[in-house]
């Protein structure tokens, strides 16, 4: 019986994994991962120059004062003076300017943007403080102690988490490569099984090997080869990282991130592929696939909204079930794992709650596929087949 | 000896197979013929467990099969099919190592089987680029490539040329010679008749003639009388079934009389008396 399993395994393995489609297709991925680093790098520095209008009614003070909070927050602003508040707001709208300031008015677009009210806000209020201390004719002295800022204070619950960015960027990483792996292969384990049946040799590998051994075989030989897709993506990944250089810094959890989604990847595997597999059994042309494929579908996509949600409430009653439940966590409890410290017990409970549906699965797709595998044609309806295998 | 006892299948209404018993022998070929939807192919399947009878068993050398002897059958079934995209003599690695052949075994039978079917200068093509008769014949090869004690053959002979025909039926031979026990089915009853030494007939489920094929065509109450006289078919009293020139008449008629009639109508050009073939034996049995 293992050797039935490792030899269609290897069949499939070599046969998937020498064609081009599937070649391509790790080398495609490999390269667009690859490019994202380049192309943010390259994104940033075109931005970077925030475009600030001044109309002719501002303090003289206003430039000077603009160039200074900007290259105190490290951001390059590019200072233009117009006419006056018509040429302004035009220019406003056609988004040549990012902001422009009117005297000691702050005229927007329409959303107020983060990064240029950064800069002219307090630029302003500076000018306009300067003023009122020359107003009053205080002292430099005593204005520097009137004007000496006192913090509130503050403290947190939780200790701050400098990797917080990080831990979000390889949630979203992660979930996002093992959405894509598990329907792809997932559906790769589905042509295969509806293919042996189109091309009918499924009764002579039938006539030798139990159907649990060809659904094994096939499940392991087509995971395989997602293993190494994913196996790639995460490589890429940690590399275009190291491209990042400063500015993400993921490298110290990103080890930890890879890791899981591996392990995810092969249980979320598991568990779907089977079910791709079952229900590959029930049809015999390609044109069903699609029907036939939908049922797995509706049932990742919630996962991977909910563990979009997990994000924010990792730990919330919702995020904290689907990720200890399949089908939901084979993607939740990855994204949890990357942006919380979710205890090892739920990690435990979670392997082992999939991996017990996972027997009970293989037994219920076997049987689907004992009766339905010889039915060529029509998509055989899954209690038909149920009942079948019973006669 | 494949010995299958007493199947019995019933799909909701339908009754494939009505206590069914045949017994397949070493070194033998058995003929297994029946009209469409007699149960022939159910009854294969069941000899690999692809179906499961409601009743009945198969046995092979007095005990039930199981994986291991399916491991030891070959098979080929009705509805033909390889992998379109694996090379053919991988593909033959690929299933004798299935038979639980070792890798070397499996490559020196892949070696010998397609020479043997004439098909060595195609080992490295892919079986969607062979012709219907050589795709057939690599079917076949993947059947016995293990070289298995009892194969059990669906139709392997529909579709071929006759040269073919014949080389298939030549390769049969020799392995049964060489103690394989073989059941293939057909309906090509001229071929069956050469070929086999036994032959069992099924209608609705049910064995309705089996025994040794010449046994059975000597032992026939009838005789096929074939008279031709100045070139054209003459007419016999006593035919109860008449097609064309040939009339069969019971065995014990006396055909001196009918000589006698004919030569007083002209000359006879051509006289055969025998025993009936296995199609007459055929559509008496099946009674359509």
């Amino acid at each position: 019986m293992i050797s039935h399993i490792l030899l269609l395994a290897k069949r499939d393995f070599l046969q998937r994994g020498r064609s081009k489609g599937f070649l391509v297709m790790v080398g495609l991925s490999v390269v667009a991962i690859l490019a994202v680093g380049p192309i943010i790098q390259a994104f940033n520095d075109g931005e970077d120059a925030i475009v600030i209008g001044i109309t002719a009614s501002s303090a003289p003070e206003l430039h000077p004062a603009i160039s200074q909070v900007a290259s105190a927050l490290e951001r390059s602003v590019d200072v233009r003076d117009v006419a006056d508040v018509d040429e302004g707001e035009s220019l406003l709208q056609d988004g040549t300017l990012a902001v422009l300031v009117d005297g000691s008015e702050i005229v927007w677009a329409d959303e107020p943007r983060t990064d240029a009210g950064s800069i002219v806000r307090p630029a302003i209020a500076a000018i306009e403080r300067q003023a009122t201390i020359d107003e009053l004719g205080l002292s430099p002295a005593d204005a520097q102690e009137l004007l000496a800022p006192t913090p509130p204070q503050e403290r947190r619950l939780e200790p701050e988490d400098p990797e917080r960015g990080a831990r979000i960027v390889a949630g979203y990483v992660s979930i996002f490569v093992l959405y894509l792996a598990i329907l792809v292969f997932g559906q790769f384990v589905m042509l295969g099984v509806t293919e042996e049946k189109s091309s009918r040799v499924i009764e002579v590998v039938l006539s030798k090997v139990k159907p649990e051994s060809i659904l094994a075989g096939k499940i392991i030989g087509i995971g395989l080869l997602g293993l190494i897709q994913v196996l790639a993506m995460v490589g890429a990944a940690l590399v275009a990282v190291q491209f990042l250089g400063t500015e993400i810094e993921v490298p110290p959890i990103g080890l930890e991130v890879a890791l899981t989604s591996i392990l995810w990847f092969i249980l979320g595997y598991g568990f779907y592929s089977t079910i791709y597999a079952g229900l590959g059994a029930t049809i015999t042309r390609q044109e069903d696939m699609q029907g036939a494929a939908t049922l797995p579908a509706i049932m990742i996509v919630p996962a991977y909204f909910i563990a979009l949600i997990s994000l924010e409430t990792p730990n919330s009653a919702l995020s904290t079930i689907s990720s200890l439940v399949p089908p939901t966590s084979p993607i939740v409890m990855p994204m949890r794992n990357a942006v919380t410290e979710v205890p090892l017990l739920e990690n435990i409970a979670a392997i082992a709650i999939i991996l017990v549906t996972m027997i009970l699965l293989v037994k219920l797709a076997a049987r689907v596929y004992r009766g339905a595998a010889l039915r060529i044609g029509a998509k055989v309806p899954i209690r038909e087949a149920w009942r079948a295998a019973a006669e | 000896m494949l010995v299958i006892s007493g199947l019995t299948k019933r799909y909701d209404e339908v009754v494939a197979l009505d206590g069914l018993s045949m017994t397949v022998h070493a070194g033998r070929i058995l003929g297994f013929l029946g009209p469409n939807g007699a149960g022939k192919t159910t009854t294969m399947r069941s000899i690999f467990g692809l179906v499961t009878p409601d009743a009945g068993e198969v046995t092979w050398n007095g005990k039930q099969v199981d994986a291991k002897s399916w491991s030891q059958f070959g098979y080929m079934p009705e509805e033909r099919g390889l992998y379109p995209k694996m090379k053919v003599a991988e593909q033959l690695r690929h299933f004798a190592r299935l038979a639980g052949l070792d890798k070397n075994a499996a490559g020196l039978n892949t070696e010998r089987w397609l020479e043997q079917l004439g098909l060595a200068d195609r080992s490295e093509s892919k079986l969607e680029e062979l012709s219907h008769g050589n795709q057939q014949r690599v079917q076949l090869a993947a059947a016995l490539v293990h070289d298995p004690l009892v194969a059990i053959l669906d139709e392997p002979f529909s579709g071929l040329d006759p040269l073919a025909v014949d080389d298939l039926a030549g390769i049969l031979v020799r392995l049964a010679d060489n103690g394989t026990a073989i059941l293939f089915s057909s309906h090509q009853l001229d071929l069956v008749q050469s070929v086999c030494q036994d032959v069992v007939i099924i209608d609705n489920g049910r064995v309705v003639l089996e025994g040794e094929v010449e046994r059975l065509r000597d032992d026939a109450d009838q005789r096929v009388l074939e008279v031709d006289v100045d070139g054209k078919p003459f007419l016999t009293r006593g035919a109860n079934h008449a097609n064309g020139a040939r009339a069969l008449i019971d065995r014990n008629t006396p055909i001196s009389e009918i000589i006698a009639e004919a030569q007083q109508h002209g000359t006879i050009t051509s006289l055969s008396f025998e025993p009936p073939n296995l199609s007459d034996l055929f559509r008496q049995a099946v009674k359509r």
